[in-house]
């Protein structure tokens, strides 16, 4: 149960921003591609972009609020540490018996140049991996769960992984390089809520794909 | 919907204010977001082709990336085993030593000149460079026949000292005699305290020397912290370079110095400077057979170590790069940032430095360590079999020779290359000097002719001639006794040398001056190579073919000749191209070709071949060329399928004899199989010319323009004239269809493939126009049909091929023209249009796009009014 009190209804901010992140999640599909441009960079840019300014000029633009109505603040820091390693592991624990039990061993992959190289396999966790489960923090728990569905209590949890997990699957289908992140997804939003900061939320995200790509380099090939 | 929704809800919120109404207020939110949801999700499930962006995963970004790349996972493999392992890869310092003269006589002075390596020392100067010169006799240990000059320290026995000292007298005086120095005191303060590593401007950090191990790569520091390799002062006095930095009068004495000169060599260092070897990277001495001589260098290398602090490895670099032994191998460890780092060590005394040292003796005259006498050359030819035109005198090939050197340290300028062309009427005797009259005749490349030294012998001679082209159009004059040979055989010799005196290069100047009489060339090297000439009025001619086919049978005929013309000046694109296919003919890929040599009625054992295999040709294949009662001769016709690929080569042969001398003629002529291209070229080059892109320097020094294919110009106003050839020429006539477009727009032709198009706009200056050219080439169904019949190619192989081409014309302003069209704001609109990058657009319509957004939110949110909030505080969170 989360240890914040839970603010007060307020039907205009619920219409507007419930507006914003359909449109935001709409307008990001059906954005048009220039082929002359590589589509991951567009991806990313467009990311930057969509999640992540667009909710922090809507927060202090719009609402006239301060960023921490969407989680950036990390002020409970005992609680926020507490809660990272209580959500990871049984995540963690359960993409590991995933491993061992189902095609996920197959159906995950990683970049060959990642595997084979340590240097870029850091760089690519911790630039890649971080900068992307920074984009959905803001977005999917920052303005979806605290702003947008944070009176529905524990609930806004599931509500926010379901509507990611939709976005991840709904278009191109159900594959297995998705489940590290819909893991990630129920790990932040579980930690979000009880600290009501993005900060901690996005740490627990990072190192739920961290662990979920180590226990595939070391049990998955 | 979303704003009539709101609309909706808005009403009703007005109207009712109540908890009921906001409950059931609450319901409907949530209903109309599910609602909403299952809109905007619709479209997703029910078509995947709608989404143009999938979601960024890292995953799939590190994937993208390694497609986009073409990283192979197996380099990628490969690079990170070479990581595991690059510690042991470093660069350690190196010194090469280069004599001059190379092969220097007795009493001669000899230069030995030291080059360092992969030393991080700012400047070669700052190294210290102690020589060691082992005179012919002066061997370790010495003994009763040892010359006396051997003993050089004054120790007694000859050690690696007597060696070290021997160099650095020579260097410390430059043959002062020290017999003209009072020695009554010392006033010149000439003392010099050596650092290691080289001489640092600021010496920051600890010293830390190493060795490194050759077979393993792995570097050891010294247990006994850094030494210097620098002499013992003669007489029992202690190494030079000491931490004292005095260089007494002892000290002067015994080194022979002026002790009232600080810098008795004249260099600029002091005298104990000299002494170390600071920046001391030549020696000069009289040499003497059986002289030795080896260099040590002390620098910092490029390996940095492992301390804690800002040090790089102090090393050596041993004369002949064989590096010292490494022994006693331990190890001591540091906790470093909280690490235990551990250093491998070494414990290298002064006894294996001087016997790595002897390992490093250079003999001057060892070719392996100095320079070679004897420059090794190469030469090739080419082509294989070119043919000489000793009828017209103008479609003769033209053999290209080169020559290429494997040991020589110099220039190509600093090479002086002479070439002479000899003919004969057999491979191996009976060379007769043609240089002279093929220079003469303009048939040789450009360069002055001269006399070989103590030779009568002609040849044309030039620094850095290092290739010569050989136009074969030799008439009579020039062939002489050879006029009626087929074969002819055309030796061509290089001879090459290395031009010094004096330390000083000699070139042979642009104004005609050759080797100066005091010049002394050395190194030398002599190559030639023997070409084999077909010299013939006789030539194969190239036709393309037309075919004909009922049923199953089909035969071929000879078309149109092709790969015939030949224009000595080209003026445009076109026939620059054609003159290529004097070296090799042009086809393209399912073609048949026919080949035939005129008049051969006076030959007899014709034979053909295609890359040395048979090529035969019946009246089944062509009645009318081939046939007993066909237009040609019998055997002097052939055909062929191009059958490769693009970029393979054919060389068709014929082999005849000659029924009235029995000679034996041979012709032969290449074949490239090519894609067929569309070339671009103006129509008016006043109205319309292609970019200048700048100049190309041949061999010889001449400087030639070269224009862009693909980029044109015009002044404003002007209007696009151009016309489209296709490459090989012969292709135009299989050309199904075409296209001009311009921008975009549709241009019909003005003449057969050309286009004569003013824009519809005017055009100003930095505006830039896009023509693009569509052709679809397509082979007659009767030629693909004889394929079938006669070659087994499927009809699939032979089907259409589309060919583009697309060209930029630019316009620029008309220096001779009063400038009126537009304003400078237009013409900067219109260029910015032209340049913007694409992801520039992509950003401007993604900061539109999400500024309509927040709008759209941000309008949709002021609507809604303050009272719709009901509900302040729920039951809940009132608990907690």
């Amino acid at each position: 149960m989360s240890a914040f009190p839970l603010p007060a209804f307020n039907m205009r901010r619920f219409l507007a921003t419930g507006l914003l992140v359909v449109a935001t999640l709409v307008s990001f599909r059906l954005f048009p591609t220039d082929p002359r441009v590589n589509g991951s960079v567009q991806a990313i840019v467009l990311g930057i972009a969509f999640f992540l300014l667009l909710p922090m000029a809507y927060v202090l633009v719009v609402l006239k609020e301060p960023l921490p109505s969407i989680g950036f603040s990390g002020s409970v820091r005992k609680l926020g540490f507490l809660s990272v390693p209580i959500a990871v592991v049984p995540i963690v624990s359960i993409w590991y018996m995933l491993l061992q039990m189902t095609d996920a061993k197959t159906g995950y992959s990683l970049p060959a140049f990642i595997q084979s190289s340590f240097p870029f396999f850091v760089l690519y966790e911790v630039f890649l991996v971080g900068t992307i489960a920074f984009l959905y923090e803001v977005f999917f728990r920052g303005l979806v769960m605290l702003s947008w569905l944070t009176r529905s209590g524990i609930m806004s949890v599931f509500l926010q992984a379901a509507l990611f997990i939709a976005f991840l699957v709904v278009p191109d289908g159900f594959g297995w390089e998705y489940v590290p992140m819909m893991f990630a997804a129920l790990s932040s939003g579980f930690v979000a809520y009880h600290t009501r900061s993005i900060y901690y939320s996005w740490f627990s995200g990072w190192v739920t794909l961290f662990l979920a790509d180590v226990l595939f380099l070391l049990f998955g090939r | 919907m979303i704003p009539f929704i709101i609309t909706v809800l808005r009403r009703k919120v007005s109207k009712n204010d109540n908890q009921n109404h906001m409950n059931r207020l609450r319901k409907k939110s949530a209903r109309f977001v599910v609602i909403a949801l299952s809109l905007v999700l619709s479209p997703w499930i029910s078509s995947e082709n709608v989404f143009a962006l999938s979601i960024p995963s890292a995953n799939q970004v590190a994937s993208d990336i390694e497609r986009r790349y073409h990283i192979d996972p197996a380099v990628v493999r490969n690079y990170g085993e070479g990581f595991n392992v690059t510690e042991n890869k470093g660069d350690a310092p190196q010194v090469t030593i280069f004599f001059s003269p190379s092969d220097p006589k007795d009493g001669e002075k000899i230069t030995a000149k030291a080059f360092p390596a992969y030393f991080s020392n700012p400047n070669e100067s700052q190294l210290y460079y102690t020589w060691y010169l082992k005179r012919n006799g002066c061997e370790i240990g010495g003994g009763g026949g040892v010359p006396d000059y051997c003993e050089q320290d004054g120790r007694g026995g000859i050690t690696v000292n007597d060696w070290k000292v021997a160099a650095s007298r020579i260097l410390v005086t430059d043959g002062a005699d020290s017999n003209g120095f009072v020695y009554d005191g010392d006033t010149d303060s000439d003392g010099y305290r050596a650092q290691f590593g080289g001489e640092l401007e600021v010496d920051t950090t600890d010293d830390w020397c190493y060795m490194q191990d050759a077979s393993s790569g792995a570097f050891y520091e010294l247990e006994n912290g850094c030494i210097h390799l620098f002499p013992d002062t003669p007489n029992g006095g202690d190494q030079v370079g000491g931490p004292d930095g005095t260089f007494g009068i002892d000290d002067e004495r015994a080194w022979g110095t002026n002790p009232h000169d600080p810098d008795t060599s004249g260099n600029g260092n002091k005298d104990e400077a000299n002494a170390v070897g600071l920046g001391r990277d030549t020696i000069k001495w009289n040499y003497q057979t059986g002289d030795q001589i080896g260099v040590v260098v002390e620098g910092k290398s490029m390996v940095s170590t492992k301390h804690d602090d800002s040090s790089m490895m102090d090393m050596w670099a041993f004369s002949k790069n064989k590096k010292c032994p490494i022994r006693s191998i331990g190890s001591y460890t540091e906790n470093i940032h909280g690490y235990d780092v551990t250093f491998p060590t070494t414990n290298l005394d002064q006894g294996d430095f001087d016997d790595c040292l002897v390992a490093n003796l250079v003999d001057p005259m060892d070719s392996e360590s100095g320079s070679s006498k004897k420059i090794d050359v190469s030469v090739v030819a080419s082509p294989e079999n070119p043919v000489n035109d000793n009828d017209e005198g103008i479609g003769g090939d033209m053999v290209t020779a080169s020559a290429s050197l494997d040991n020589s340290s110099k220039s190509a300028s600093e090479i002086l290359y002479s070439w002479t062309v000899e003919l004969s009427g057999n491979p191996i005797s009976g060379w007769v000097d043609v240089t002279s009259e093929l220079e003469n005749a303009g048939l040789l490349t450009a360069a002055r002719l001269i006399t070989l030294p103590n030779s009568t012998t002609q040849a044309i001679s030039q620094n850095g001639l290092s290739s010569i082209g050989i136009s074969l159009n030799m008439g009579d004059e020039i062939l002489g006794a050879f006029s009626n040979q087929d074969p002819v055989y055309m030796r061509i010799t290089t001879r090459v040398s290395e031009n010094y005196s004096a330390n000083t290069y000699t070139a042979v100047t642009e104004s005609g001056s050759t080797v100066a009489n005091n010049a002394v060339a050395r190194p030398q090297g002599q190559s030639d190579v023997v070409v084999k000439i077909s010299n013939t009025d006789k030539k194969i001619d190239v036709y393309t073919t037309t075919a004909t086919s009922a049923g199953a049978t089909s035969h071929v005929a000879l078309d149109d000749r092709i790969c015939n013309l030949y224009y000595p000046n080209p003026t445009s694109q076109a026939q620059a191209q054609e003159n290529l296919n004097r070296v090799a003919c042009r086809v393209l890929k399912n073609e048949i070709i026919g080949v035939n040599v005129d008049d051969m009625a006076d030959y007899r054992n014709i034979s053909w071949t295609i890359n040395g295999a048979s090529l035969n040709c019946s009246a089944t294949l062509s009645p009318n060329n081939c046939g007993a009662g066909g237009t040609n001769a019998a055997g002097d016709t052939a055909f062929f399928a191009v059958t490769g690929e693009p970029g393979e080569t054919y060389t068709i042969r014929m082999d005849a004899v000659s029924t009235d001398t029995g000679r034996a003629v041979s012709l032969s002529r290449v074949f490239q199989i090519v894609n067929p291209q569309i070339l671009i070229d103006t129509l008016d080059e006043n109205a319309l010319w292609a970019k200048y892109v700048g100049t190309f320097t041949e061999l010889n020094g001449t400087r030639n323009d070269e224009y862009s294919d693909e980029i044109f110009q015009m002044y404003p106003g002007g209007s696009i004239v151009m016309q489209a050839t296709t490459l090989p020429g012969y292709a135009a006539k299989y050309l199904s269809s075409h296209a001009w477009t311009v921008d975009g727009v549709a241009v019909a032709d003005s003449g057969i493939m050309q286009i004569s198009y003013v824009p519809p706009r005017e055009t100003v200056v930095g505006d830039a126009n896009f023509v693009h050219f569509s052709g679809k080439i397509v082979q007659p169904a009767e030629k693909r049909l004889a394929l079938l019949n006669l070659w087994n190619i499927d009809a699939l192989g032979s089907s259409e091929v589309e060919t583009t081409k697309d060209a930029r014309v630019e316009t620029v302003e008309n220096a001779d023209a009063v400038v009126v069209a537009g304003s400078p704001t237009n013409r900067f609109l219109a260029a910015i249009s032209n340049y913007v990058p694409p992801f520039v657009v992509f950003g401007i319509r993604m900061i539109l796009t999400s500024a309509l957004l927040l709008f759209t939110v941000g309008f949709v949110f002021s609507l809604i009014p303050e009272s719709s909030i009901v509900q302040r505080e729920n039951v809940r969170s009132k608990r907690l």
